[in-house]
Protein backbone atom coordinates (compact mmCIF):
# COMPACT_ATOMS: atom_id res chain seq x y z
CA UNK A 1 0.00 0.00 0.00
CA UNK A 2 1.64 2.96 -1.31
CA UNK A 3 2.56 5.58 1.74
CA UNK A 4 1.04 2.87 4.57
CA UNK A 5 3.43 2.55 7.75
CA UNK A 6 1.97 -0.36 10.98
CA UNK A 7 1.25 1.19 14.18
CA UNK A 8 4.14 0.00 15.58
CA UNK A 9 6.60 1.59 12.97
CA UNK A 10 4.56 5.12 13.37
CA UNK A 11 5.08 4.70 17.40
CA UNK A 12 8.83 4.55 16.94
CA UNK A 13 9.07 7.01 13.56
CA UNK A 14 6.44 9.61 14.88
CA UNK A 15 8.69 12.41 14.73
CA UNK A 16 9.65 12.19 11.49
CA UNK A 17 5.92 10.46 9.70
CA UNK A 18 4.73 13.47 11.79
CA UNK A 19 7.18 16.22 9.45
CA UNK A 20 6.47 14.30 6.35
CA UNK A 21 2.93 15.01 6.73
CA UNK A 22 2.71 18.29 7.98
CA UNK A 23 5.80 19.92 6.60
CA UNK A 24 6.13 17.56 3.02
CA UNK A 25 2.44 17.74 2.68
CA UNK A 26 2.57 14.14 2.15
CA UNK A 27 -0.43 12.32 3.78
CA UNK A 28 0.29 8.84 5.69
CA UNK A 29 -1.86 5.83 6.05
CA UNK A 30 -1.38 4.66 9.56
CA UNK A 31 -2.44 1.13 9.74
CA UNK A 32 -3.05 -1.46 12.76
CA UNK A 33 -3.72 -5.39 12.48
CA UNK A 34 -5.34 -6.66 9.27
CA UNK A 35 -8.08 -3.86 8.65
CA UNK A 36 -7.81 -0.88 11.07
CA UNK A 37 -6.54 1.87 9.01
CA UNK A 38 -6.37 5.60 9.99
CA UNK A 39 -5.21 8.64 7.71
CA UNK A 40 -2.65 11.37 8.93
CA UNK A 41 -3.09 14.60 6.92
CA UNK A 42 -1.89 17.68 7.50
CA UNK A 43 -4.05 20.86 8.06
CA UNK A 44 -3.47 22.76 5.09
CA UNK A 45 -4.47 19.74 2.71
CA UNK A 46 -7.78 19.33 4.92
CA UNK A 47 -8.16 23.08 4.66
CA UNK A 48 -8.14 22.58 1.10
CA UNK A 49 -10.45 20.18 1.06
CA UNK A 50 -12.89 21.54 2.88
CA UNK A 51 -12.56 24.84 0.96
CA UNK A 52 -16.01 24.82 -1.08
CA UNK A 53 -18.05 24.36 2.15
CA UNK A 54 -19.56 27.64 2.94
CA UNK A 55 -21.49 29.19 5.87
CA UNK A 56 -24.54 31.48 5.47
CA UNK A 57 -25.48 33.10 8.40
CA UNK A 58 -29.03 34.77 8.68
CA UNK A 59 -29.83 37.77 10.80
CA UNK A 60 -33.89 37.84 11.21
CA UNK A 61 -35.59 40.64 12.18
CA UNK A 62 -37.78 41.21 15.64
CA UNK A 63 -38.93 44.12 17.33
CA UNK A 64 -36.38 43.55 20.01
CA UNK A 65 -33.01 42.93 19.42
CA UNK A 66 -31.03 40.31 16.59
CA UNK A 67 -31.13 36.83 16.08
CA UNK A 68 -28.49 34.91 13.62
CA UNK A 69 -29.75 31.75 12.57
CA UNK A 70 -26.58 29.22 10.93
CA UNK A 71 -28.47 26.86 8.49
CA UNK A 72 -25.37 24.49 8.51
CA UNK A 73 -25.52 23.56 11.91
CA UNK A 74 -28.99 24.66 12.73
CA UNK A 75 -28.08 26.29 15.58
CA UNK A 76 -28.50 30.45 16.25
CA UNK A 77 -27.35 33.07 18.29
CA UNK A 78 -29.64 36.21 20.08
CA UNK A 79 -28.46 39.33 21.67
CA UNK A 80 -29.64 43.39 22.06
CA UNK A 81 -27.09 43.95 18.91
CA UNK A 82 -26.12 42.28 16.54
CA UNK A 83 -22.75 42.20 18.02
CA UNK A 84 -24.10 40.05 20.58
CA UNK A 85 -25.61 37.83 18.54
CA UNK A 86 -22.97 36.96 16.81
CA UNK A 87 -21.19 36.36 19.14
CA UNK A 88 -23.14 33.81 21.40
CA UNK A 89 -23.45 31.91 17.66
CA UNK A 90 -20.19 31.95 17.70
CA UNK A 91 -20.46 30.23 21.01
CA UNK A 92 -23.45 27.55 19.33
CA UNK A 93 -20.71 26.94 16.67
CA UNK A 94 -18.13 25.74 19.03
CA UNK A 95 -20.55 23.88 21.71
CA UNK A 96 -21.76 22.10 18.05
CA UNK A 97 -18.51 21.13 16.94
CA UNK A 98 -17.34 20.17 20.26
CA UNK A 99 -20.61 17.85 20.40
CA UNK A 100 -20.23 16.42 17.05
CA UNK A 101 -16.73 15.18 18.02
CA UNK A 102 -17.75 13.96 20.98
CA UNK A 103 -20.75 11.76 19.56
CA UNK A 104 -18.84 11.47 16.38
CA UNK A 105 -19.31 7.46 15.75
CA UNK A 106 -23.19 7.97 16.44
CA UNK A 107 -23.31 11.23 14.73
CA UNK A 108 -21.61 10.33 11.18
CA UNK A 109 -24.63 7.86 10.74
CA UNK A 110 -27.26 10.56 11.74
CA UNK A 111 -29.66 11.13 8.58
CA UNK A 112 -29.83 14.60 9.49
CA UNK A 113 -25.96 15.31 10.84
CA UNK A 114 -23.83 13.40 8.78
CA UNK A 115 -23.45 15.57 5.99
CA UNK A 116 -22.45 18.41 8.99
CA UNK A 117 -18.84 16.61 8.94
CA UNK A 118 -16.86 18.81 6.69
CA UNK A 119 -18.60 21.88 8.36
CA UNK A 120 -17.27 19.98 11.37
CA UNK A 121 -14.30 20.14 10.29
CA UNK A 122 -14.02 23.63 8.72
CA UNK A 123 -15.04 25.41 11.90
CA UNK A 124 -12.88 23.01 13.85
CA UNK A 125 -9.57 23.89 12.04
CA UNK A 126 -10.86 27.69 11.11
CA UNK A 127 -10.61 27.68 15.23
CA UNK A 128 -7.20 26.52 15.48
CA UNK A 129 -6.38 28.77 13.23
CA UNK A 130 -8.33 31.69 15.13
CA UNK A 131 -10.35 32.38 12.44
CA UNK A 132 -13.77 31.24 13.35
CA UNK A 133 -15.48 34.58 12.88
CA UNK A 134 -13.71 35.33 9.60
CA UNK A 135 -15.15 31.68 8.08
CA UNK A 136 -18.63 31.41 9.77
CA UNK A 137 -18.69 35.15 8.79
CA UNK A 138 -17.33 35.52 4.99
CA UNK A 139 -17.30 39.41 3.69
CA UNK A 140 -19.26 40.32 0.50
CA UNK A 141 -19.72 38.53 -2.19
CA UNK A 142 -18.71 39.72 -6.09
CA UNK A 143 -20.69 42.79 -6.64
CA UNK A 144 -21.12 42.07 -10.18
CA UNK A 145 -23.13 39.14 -8.76
CA UNK A 146 -25.25 40.73 -6.44
CA UNK A 147 -26.02 43.18 -9.27
CA UNK A 148 -27.23 40.36 -11.18
CA UNK A 149 -29.25 38.80 -8.65
CA UNK A 150 -31.00 42.49 -7.96
CA UNK A 151 -31.73 42.71 -11.79
CA UNK A 152 -33.14 38.41 -11.92
CA UNK A 153 -36.50 39.63 -10.58
CA UNK A 154 -37.34 42.50 -12.87
CA UNK A 155 -35.94 40.71 -16.21
CA UNK A 156 -37.99 37.32 -15.01
CA UNK B 1 -49.61 32.64 16.64
CA UNK B 2 -47.32 34.05 19.88
CA UNK B 3 -43.88 32.92 20.19
CA UNK B 4 -43.74 30.67 23.07
CA UNK B 5 -42.09 31.23 26.85
CA UNK B 6 -39.02 29.49 27.41
CA UNK B 7 -41.33 27.41 29.89
CA UNK B 8 -43.75 26.02 27.10
CA UNK B 9 -40.60 24.87 25.43
CA UNK B 10 -39.24 23.46 28.63
CA UNK B 11 -42.31 21.53 29.54
CA UNK B 12 -42.81 20.64 25.52
CA UNK B 13 -39.50 18.63 25.96
CA UNK B 14 -40.46 16.79 28.78
CA UNK B 15 -43.84 16.00 27.23
CA UNK B 16 -42.06 14.73 24.11
CA UNK B 17 -39.48 12.83 25.70
CA UNK B 18 -36.54 14.99 24.94
CA UNK B 19 -33.25 14.30 27.31
CA UNK B 20 -31.47 17.10 28.68
CA UNK B 21 -28.05 16.71 28.36
CA UNK B 22 -25.46 17.32 30.35
CA UNK B 23 -23.68 19.61 28.43
CA UNK B 24 -21.52 22.16 29.31
CA UNK B 25 -23.52 25.65 29.28
CA UNK B 26 -23.76 28.25 31.60
CA UNK B 27 -26.59 29.79 30.07
CA UNK B 28 -28.55 27.52 28.51
CA UNK B 29 -30.65 24.01 29.09
CA UNK B 30 -29.84 21.59 26.20
CA UNK B 31 -32.17 18.95 25.05
CA UNK B 32 -31.48 15.70 22.73
CA UNK B 33 -34.28 13.84 20.63
CA UNK B 34 -33.15 10.38 19.18
CA UNK B 35 -36.09 9.92 16.47
CA UNK B 36 -36.94 6.08 15.34
CA UNK B 37 -35.41 7.14 11.53
CA UNK B 38 -31.97 7.68 13.79
CA UNK B 39 -32.51 11.62 13.21
CA UNK B 40 -31.29 13.65 15.87
CA UNK B 41 -32.79 16.41 17.55
CA UNK B 42 -31.25 19.23 19.70
CA UNK B 43 -32.43 22.61 21.13
CA UNK B 44 -31.92 24.89 23.94
CA UNK B 45 -33.78 26.89 26.35
CA UNK B 46 -32.06 30.20 27.86
CA UNK B 47 -32.36 30.39 31.21
CA UNK B 48 -34.65 33.00 32.88
CA UNK B 49 -38.37 33.95 31.55
CA UNK B 50 -39.46 35.59 28.38
CA UNK B 51 -40.30 34.36 25.20
CA UNK B 52 -37.92 31.37 23.81
CA UNK B 53 -36.24 33.72 21.02
CA UNK B 54 -36.82 37.44 19.51
CA UNK B 55 -38.08 37.17 16.09
CA UNK B 56 -41.03 34.75 14.93
CA UNK B 57 -39.06 33.94 11.75
CA UNK B 58 -36.69 32.11 14.44
CA UNK B 59 -39.14 30.47 15.98
CA UNK B 60 -40.50 28.44 12.52
CA UNK B 61 -36.60 27.64 12.37
CA UNK B 62 -36.68 26.10 16.04
CA UNK B 63 -39.95 23.95 15.57
CA UNK B 64 -39.25 22.88 12.10
CA UNK B 65 -35.40 22.59 12.13
CA UNK B 66 -35.26 21.82 16.12
CA UNK B 67 -38.06 21.07 17.44
CA UNK B 68 -38.83 18.49 13.84
CA UNK B 69 -42.31 19.20 13.59
CA UNK B 70 -44.25 19.40 10.46
CA UNK B 71 -46.68 22.61 11.58
CA UNK B 72 -46.43 24.93 14.94
CA UNK B 73 -49.99 23.59 15.77
CA UNK B 74 -48.27 20.16 16.35
CA UNK B 75 -46.01 22.11 19.33
CA UNK B 76 -49.15 23.50 20.93
CA UNK B 77 -50.86 20.16 20.61
CA UNK B 78 -48.11 18.21 22.25
CA UNK B 79 -48.85 21.45 25.25
CA UNK B 80 -52.47 20.77 25.31
CA UNK B 81 -52.92 17.16 24.96
CA UNK B 82 -49.50 16.55 26.85
CA UNK B 83 -48.84 13.53 24.13
CA UNK B 84 -45.81 13.34 22.17
CA UNK B 85 -45.78 14.98 18.95
CA UNK B 86 -46.67 12.70 15.96
CA UNK B 87 -43.95 14.07 13.77
CA UNK B 88 -46.13 14.21 10.75
CA UNK B 89 -44.38 14.86 7.14
CA UNK B 90 -42.42 18.23 6.85
CA UNK B 91 -44.27 21.33 5.28
CA UNK B 92 -43.40 23.11 2.42
CA UNK B 93 -41.09 26.22 3.97
CA UNK B 94 -42.60 30.38 3.08
CA UNK B 95 -40.50 32.96 2.41
CA UNK B 96 -39.80 34.96 5.61
CA UNK B 97 -37.80 37.95 6.11
CA UNK B 98 -34.22 37.31 6.58
CA UNK B 99 -30.80 38.76 5.25
CA UNK B 100 -27.06 37.22 4.89
CA UNK B 101 -25.70 38.18 7.96
CA UNK B 102 -22.36 39.73 5.38
CA UNK B 103 -25.12 42.49 4.08
CA UNK B 104 -25.78 43.40 7.79
CA UNK B 105 -22.79 43.75 8.45
CA UNK B 106 -21.32 45.56 5.37
CA UNK B 107 -24.00 48.21 6.49
CA UNK B 108 -23.95 48.75 9.50
CA UNK B 109 -20.18 48.42 9.85
CA UNK B 110 -18.37 49.44 6.47
CA UNK B 111 -21.71 51.75 5.47
CA UNK B 112 -22.60 53.04 8.85
CA UNK B 113 -25.79 52.72 8.61
CA UNK B 114 -28.12 52.80 12.04
CA UNK B 115 -28.67 48.94 13.04
CA UNK B 116 -32.07 49.62 13.96
CA UNK B 117 -32.78 50.49 10.13
CA UNK B 118 -31.24 48.19 8.71
CA UNK B 119 -33.43 45.73 10.87
CA UNK B 120 -36.44 47.30 9.51
CA UNK B 121 -35.22 46.35 5.90
CA UNK B 122 -36.12 43.50 3.65
CA UNK B 123 -32.72 41.69 1.68
CA UNK B 124 -33.88 42.76 -1.97
CA UNK B 125 -34.13 46.97 -0.04
CA UNK B 126 -30.64 46.05 2.15
CA UNK B 127 -29.21 44.54 -1.21
CA UNK B 128 -30.11 47.63 -3.32
CA UNK B 129 -28.85 49.69 -0.45
CA UNK B 130 -25.77 48.35 -0.04
CA UNK B 131 -24.82 48.31 -4.00
CA UNK B 132 -25.75 52.10 -4.07
CA UNK B 133 -23.68 53.09 -1.30
CA UNK B 134 -20.60 50.30 -3.28
CA UNK B 135 -21.15 52.79 -6.29
CA UNK B 136 -21.14 55.85 -4.84
CA UNK B 137 -24.62 56.30 -5.39
CA UNK B 138 -25.37 57.30 -1.87
CA UNK B 139 -23.00 57.91 0.73
CA UNK B 140 -22.57 56.28 3.98
CA UNK B 141 -23.58 58.39 7.20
Amino acid sequence: MLNEVTITAFREQSGPVFTEVVQRHRPQVIRRGRDDRGLLVGLDEVWAMVSDREFAPQVMRGDEGVSIWLPEFEVYGEGDSYAEAKSELLDEVRAYVQEYLENADEYRRTPNRAAHLPHVVKALIAETRGQLEQVIFPGPPDLDALRARLAAPATA
Amino acid sequence: MPIPDKRDVKRFCELDGWEETQAESPDHYRYRKRLDDGTILRTKVSHGRGPICRAPQLWTRVWRHQLGLGSEDEFWEVLRTRKPAPRGAAVSQPAEPQMPAWLFEALVYTFHVAEDEVRSLNEEEALARYLRLCEGGETSA
